[in-house]
C-alpha cells in the first residue's frame, strides 16, 4: 500500500471524481434549458459524461506520451509561460465557478426548506468555511473523506430512489426523446459541464493519483459510473415528474419523496438525505476549489497551494453572493454562457494543448534523430 | 513600516510552514533509501546526554569522583563499602534501596571475603570463580556506572583495573501483577503491567516466546533517566517504522519523562490533537497482539502502561475481548461500539438541532412530548444541555479521583439524585437528562480512555454547531470531523486505513475477521508479508 505523503489511491480519487460529477450531474442542470421540449436528460446526460471521458481520455494520452507529470507542465510546454498563466487563471475562474454552482444551489434548498427565516449569507458562513478548510487540508484529507461519504451517499440516493418506487410511471416519459437530435446533442455539449471539471481536476492531479495510469483509470471508471448513476437517477425522476413539471423544480431529487414519505418520529428520510447531498456539494466545491488553486499555484510557481485555497474559496463565495444578491440574476448572459458553453471553458484549452504536444513531440523526435540521441 | 509589514508577514508564513515542503515521515521514504537520521540512535548525545568519561583504574580515585558526582556530602543514599579480596582493595558502591542489602551482602560479599588471603585476583577471576551473580558485566565509562548505581546496580571496582563490573542486585520494592484495571475482559487474560519494566518485559516475552521478539532497552531523553524499552519483531516489523520510532525517541530532551503518557505525546504526529495516535494499553496479551502484527510497543519503568504505534482509528475502537470470543459475537460487539461512539457525540447535537430548527423532522407526539417536559423550565434549551453535558462531566470526573466504592456512590448520587433534583427544580427537563444520559452511555462503549475524552469534547463541539446552525451546522461540523481523522495520521499511516485508503489485508475496520486470517499481514504498517511459519513440504 502507498503512504507517500499527498498521494491518494484508486478508490479514493474515484469515490471523489464520481461525487462530484454525480452531484453537479443531478443537481445543477438548469431545468429551463434541460426540459424545455420533453425530457431526455437520461440519454444526454450518459452522452455528455462519454463526450468528456473522450476528452479526457485524449489529454491523458498526450500528458503520458509526451511524459508530462502534471497538466501545467504540458500547458507551459504547449503554450508557453505566459500562455500557461493565462489558461491557468481562466481554468482556475472555471473552477471557482464550478464550485460555485452547487454550492449556491444548495444554498437556495436549504433556505427553501430548511431555513427560510435567515438570509442566504447565514447559511453561507456554514458552508464555505467548511469547504475552505477541506481543501485547505489537501488532497489525501480530500480523497479520504470523499471515501467515507460515497458509501453514505450511495446509501441515502438509493434508499430516496427505492422510498419513490410506488410513483414511478413509465408514461411520464412522454414525449420519448421529444426534443429531437439536434437539440439533444446540444443538450449533451451542455452538460459536459457536469463532467468536464472533475476531469479536469483528475488531470491537474495526476503525480496525486500516482501517475498516468492510475489517473486513467480512475477518470474511466468514475466517468462510468456517474453516467451511469445520472442516467438512471434521471430516467427515475423522468418517471415521477413529467417534462413540464420538471421544468419547474429546482432540485427535483430533493423532491422525488416529499410524495412518499410520511412523517417519522425523529427523522424524516427526504431531510436527512437533503443533508447529506450537500455535504456532497460542499465536497464536490472543497475538489475543485483545491484544484484550482493546485494548477494556479503550480503555473505560478507558489509551492505551497494553501494561500492561494483561500483567495479561491472566497471568489466562489463571492459567486454565490452576486447570485443572491441579484448581480448575476441582472447579468443573465453569464449563467447562459455558463449553461450553454461552460464545458467549452474546460474542454478547448485542454484539446488545443493536447494536439499542440503532439505536434511538439513529433518535432522533438525529428530534432533528437537529427541528434543522434 | 514597509520592512515591519514584511517581518510580520514573513514570520505569519513561517508560521503557518507555506512555501515549506513537508517534511512529516512517510514510510514509503524507504523506495529511495532509509529516512535520514538527524538525531539517530547511536548519536543521541545531541539531546543532552553526557560525555563519556573514562573510569580511573585507582579505587581512590573512583570513590572521590563517584562522591563528587552522587554528592555524598549531602547525599546518604549512596553506600561505598570497601572490602579486602585476598591480596587487592575492592570497592563496591550501590544505592540505598533500589539494591537488595541480602543480594549484595550474600552473593558478592561473602563469597568476596572467602577468599584466600594469597590469592591476587582479577577481574576474570572474581565474576567467574568467586561471585555468586547470574547477571553482569563491564563498563568503562563512568557515567554508564553512575545511570547502573541509580537502577539499582552494584558497581564493583578492583584496584588497578578502570573498569567495573556491574552486578545485578536491583531489589526495590514494586507492586506485584495485579489485574488491568481499565481494560477488564470477561474472557481472557485478567493481569495487567505493572510499574516494573524488567516485569512488563517478562510479561511480553511469555506471551510471544518467538525469537524475532526484539526488546531493546535505553534511557529517556529526560533528565531523570527512566529506562525504556523498544519492543518489536525482527523481520515482521517495517524497519524504516522501527527507525523513526527510535528517531523520535531519541529526540525527547525534556526535564522528566516519568511515563508513557509523556513519551506518547512527544512522539506523535500530531501531538495537539484531542484524539491520540498511538495505543496506551495496560494488557500484555493487547501489546502482544499488536507486536505480532508488525506494531512497535515502547515501555517505560514506572508505568503501567504500554505505547502502541502505528494505530489506525479501528485499533482506537477495538478492545482484546473482540478476538477472544466468537466472530458473531466479537463483530456485534463491535458494532454496538460504534454506534455507541455515534450516538454519544452525535445525540445531543441532533437532538438540539431537531428541537430548535427542524421541529417538521419530529412527529407531533414526540414534539408534544419535549414541548410538555420543557413546559417549566426556565433556561433555553441549549443552555440546558451545556449545563447538564457540564454537570455529566463533573460527575464523571469526580467519580474517578475517589475510591472506588466512593466513586459508584458519587455516580448514582450524581445520577439519579442530582438529576431527579434537576427535574424538580425546573432547571432540567426529563427529555434533556435522557439524551445527555444515552449519550454518556455511549461515550462509555468506546474502549480507549483518551478516545472517550476526545469523544466528550467533540460532543460539545456538535453541540455548539447544531445550537448555532441546525442540522445545516451539525452536517458541517461532523464533515470537518471526518476530514480531520481522514488527516490525521500515526508514524505515517493513515488514521483510517484500512477503510480509507484501501489495504490488502482485509481486515474489517468495524465487524471482527477472520480469526484464521490473523497470521496475514498489515500491509498498512507495511509488515512483513505472512508471518505464518512455513510448513516443511513433507508435512
Amino acid at each position: 500500500m502507498n503512504l507517500r505523503e499527498g498521494r491518494i489511491g484508486k478508490q479514493e480519487g474515484l469515490c471523489l471524481a464520481a461525487i462530484s460529477m454525480c452531484v453537479v450531474g443531478l443537481f445543477t442542470l438548469d431545468p429551463d434549458f434541460t426540459y424545455s421540449n420533453g425530457n431526455v436528460s437520461y440519454v444526454t446526460l450518459a452522452i455528455a459524461a462519454i463526450l468528456s471521458l473522450l476528452v479526457f481520455l485524449l489529454v491523458s494520452a498526450c500528458m503520458k506520451r509526451s511524459g508530462y507529470e502534471e497538466l501545467s507542465e504540458m500547458l507551459e510546454d504547449t503554450c508557453g509561460k505566459v500562455g500557461r498563466s493565462v489558461i491557468s487563471t481562466i481554468l482556475m475562474l472555471g473552477f471557482a465557478f464550478a464550485a460555485y454552482d452547487p454550492l449556491a444551489r444548495f444554498v437556495q434548498v436549504m433556505h427553501g426548506l430548511f431555513f427560510s427565516g435567515v438570509t442566504y449569507r447565514m447559511i453561507l458562513v456554514f458552508m464555505l468555511p467548511s469547504i475552505i478548510i477541506i481543501a485547505w487540508m489537501g488532497l489525501e484529507t480530500l480523497g479520504r473523506t470523499a471515501k467515507c461519504y460515497f458509501i453514505l451517499l450511495l446509501v441515502v440516493t438509493l434508499a430516496t430512489v427505492l422510498a419513490a418506487a410506488g410513483e414511478y410511471e413509465s408514461y411520464r416519459l412522454y414525449p420519448i426523446l421529444g426534443c429531437g437530435l439536434k437539440q439533444g446533442m446540444q443538450l449533451s455539449l451542455s452538460e459536459t459541464v457536469a463532467f468536464l471539471p472533475a476531469f479536469t481536476a483528475l488531470l491537474i492531479c495526476c503525480k496525486g493519483l500516482n501517475g498516468h495510469k492510475n489517473m486513467r483509470n480512475v477518470g474511466i471508471y468514475a466517468g462510468l459510473i456517474s453516467a451511469a448513476i445520472c442516467a438512471v437517477i434521471q430516467l427515475l425522476l423522468g418517471m415521477v415528474f413529467t417534462y413540464s413539471e420538471l421544468q419547474k423544480l429546482v432540485m427535483p431529487l430533493c423532491r422525488i419523496n416529499h410524495i412518499s414519505i410520511d412523517e417519522g418520529n425523529i427523522m424524516r428520510l427526504d431531510k436527512i438525505a437533503q443533508i447529506f447531498w450537500m455535504n456532497g456539494s460542499m465536497l464536490t466545491g472543497a475538489f475543485y476549489i483545491y484544484a484550482g488553486s493546485a494548477l494556479f499555484s503550480r503555473s505560478f510557481g507558489i509551492r505551497d497551494i494553501r494561500p492561494v485555497v483561500v483567495p479561491v474559496g472566497l471568489l466562489t463565495g463571492i459567486f454565490v453572493l452576486m447570485e443572491f444578491g441579484g448581480v448575476l440574476s441582472k447579468n443573465e448572459w453569464l449563467s447562459h454562457l455558463w449553461i450553454s458553453a461552460g464545458g467549452a471553458v474546460f474542454a478547448v484549452p485542454l484539446i488545443v494543448s493536447s494536439l499542440i504536444s503532439l505536434f511538439k513531440r513529433n518535432e522533438n523526435t525529428e530534432k533528437n534523430y537529427a541528434k543522434g540521441v | 513600516m514597509g520592512e515591519i509589514k514584511m517581518s510580520f508577514f514573513k514570520k505569519i508564513s513561517e508560521k503557518l510552514a507555506f512555501d515549506k515542503p513537508d517534511t512529516r515521515y512517510e514510510l514509503l521514504e524507504r523506495e529511495k533509501g532509509d529516512p535520514q537520521k538527524m538525531f539517530g540512535w547511536n548519536d543521541i548525545y545531541a539531546q543532552g546526554e553526557e560525555a563519556a568519561r573514562a573510569c580511573p583504574s585507582s579505587i581512590e580515585e573512583v570513590e572521590k569522583e563517584l562522591k563528587k558526582i552522587f554528592r555524598t556530602d549531602i547525599n546518604k543514599d549512596v553506600i561505598f563499602t570497601k572490602l579486602r579480596a585476598g591480596s587487592k582493595n575492592i570497592l563496591l558502591v550501590h544505592m540505598n534501596g533500589m539494591a537488595s542489602a541480602n543480594t549484595i551482602s550474600e552473593y558478592i560479599i561473602k563469597p568476596i571475603l572467602g577468599l584466600n588471603e594469597s590469592v591476587c585476583p582479577d577481574l576474570d577471576m572474581l565474576s567467574e570463580c568467586c561471585i555468586e551473580i547470574a547477571e553482569m558485566h563491564r563498563e568503562t565509562n563512568l557515567i554508564d556506572i553512575k545511570l547502573a548505581i541509580m537502577e539499582g546496580q552494584t558497581a564493583l571496582f578492583l584496584n588497578g583495573e578502570p573498569m567495573a563490573i556491574i552486578l545485578e542486585s536491583r531489589g526495590y520494592e514494586k507492586r506485584s501483577i495485579s489485574g488491568a484495571e481499565n481494560e477488564k475482559v470477561v474472557r481472557g487474560p485478567k493481569e495487567g503491567f505493572n510499574e516494573s519494566l524488567r516485569t512488563n518485559i517478562t510479561l511480553v516475552r511469555r506471551i510471544i516466546r518467538s525469537d524475532d521478539l526484539v526488546v531493546e532497552t535505553r534511557l529517556s531523553g529526560g533528565d531523570n533517566n527512566t529506562s525504556i524499552a523498544i519492543i518489536y519483531r525482527d523481520g515482521v516489523a517495517d524497519r524504516s517504522l522501527i527507525d523513526e520510532v527510535k528517531k523520535r525517541l531519541a529526540r525527547i530532551n525534556i526535564r522528566m519523562v516519568f511515563s508513557t503518557g509523556i513519551i506518547e505525546q512527544l512522539i506523535e504526529d500530531s501531538p495537539n490533537s484531542p484524539i491520540p495516535q498511538s495505543l496506551a494499553t495496560e494488557r500484555p496479551d493487547r501489546t502482544a497482539n499488536y507486536i505480532m502484527r508488525g506494531g512497535v510497543a515502547v515501555l517505560a519503568d514506572g508505568t503501567p502502561f504500554a505505547v502502541i504505534v502505528p494505530i489506525t482509528f479501528s485499533t482506537l475502537m477495538s478492545s482484546s475481548e473482540d478476538i477472544y470470543l466468537r466472530k458473531p459475537v466479537g463483530s456485534i460487539m463491535r458494532l454496538v461500539r460504534y454506534i455507541g461512539a455515534a450516538i454519544s457525540i452525535l445525540l445531543p447535537g441532533y437532538f438540539l438541532a431537531l428541537a430548535l430548527f427542524h421541529q417538521g423532522l419530529l412527529s407531533t407526539e414526540v414534539l408534544s412530548t419535549i414541548v410538555q417536559s420543557r413546559k417549566t423550565v426556565f433556561e433555553p434549551l441549549g443552555i440546558e444541555m451545556l449545563l447538564i453535558l457540564a454537570v455529566f462531566q463533573l460527575i464523571r470526573e469526580a467519580g474517578m479521583r475517589v475510591p472506588g466504592s466512593i466513586g459508584q456512590a458519587i455516580g448514582i448520587i450524581g445520577g439519579l439524585i442530582v438529576g431527579q433534583a434537576a427535574v424538580a427544580a425546573n432547571i432540567a427537563s426529563s427529555m434533556v437528562l435522557i439524551i445527555v444520559a444515552l449519550s454518556g452511555l455511549g461515550n462509555f462503549c468506546i474502549p480507549d480512555y483518551s478516545t472517550q475524552l476526545a469523544a466528550s469534547y467533540f460532543r460539545i463541539a456538535f453541540m455548539i454547531a447544531a445550537w448555532m446552525g441546525g442540522l445545516l451546522g451539525l452536517s458541517a461540523a461532523f464533515m470537518l470531523f471526518i476530514a480531520y481523522l481522514a488527516s490525521l495520521k500515526s508514524f505515517g499511516v493513515p488514521f483510517l486505513a484500512p477503510y480509507a485508503p484501501k489495504t490488502y489485508s482485509k481486515r474489517p475496520l468495524i465487524l471482527r475477521g477472520s480469526i484464521k486470517m490473523n497470521h496475514r499481514s498489515e500491509d498498512y504498517i507495511n509488515a512483513a508479508c505472512d508471518t505464518l511459519p512455513k510448513r516443511s513440504t513433507n508435512e
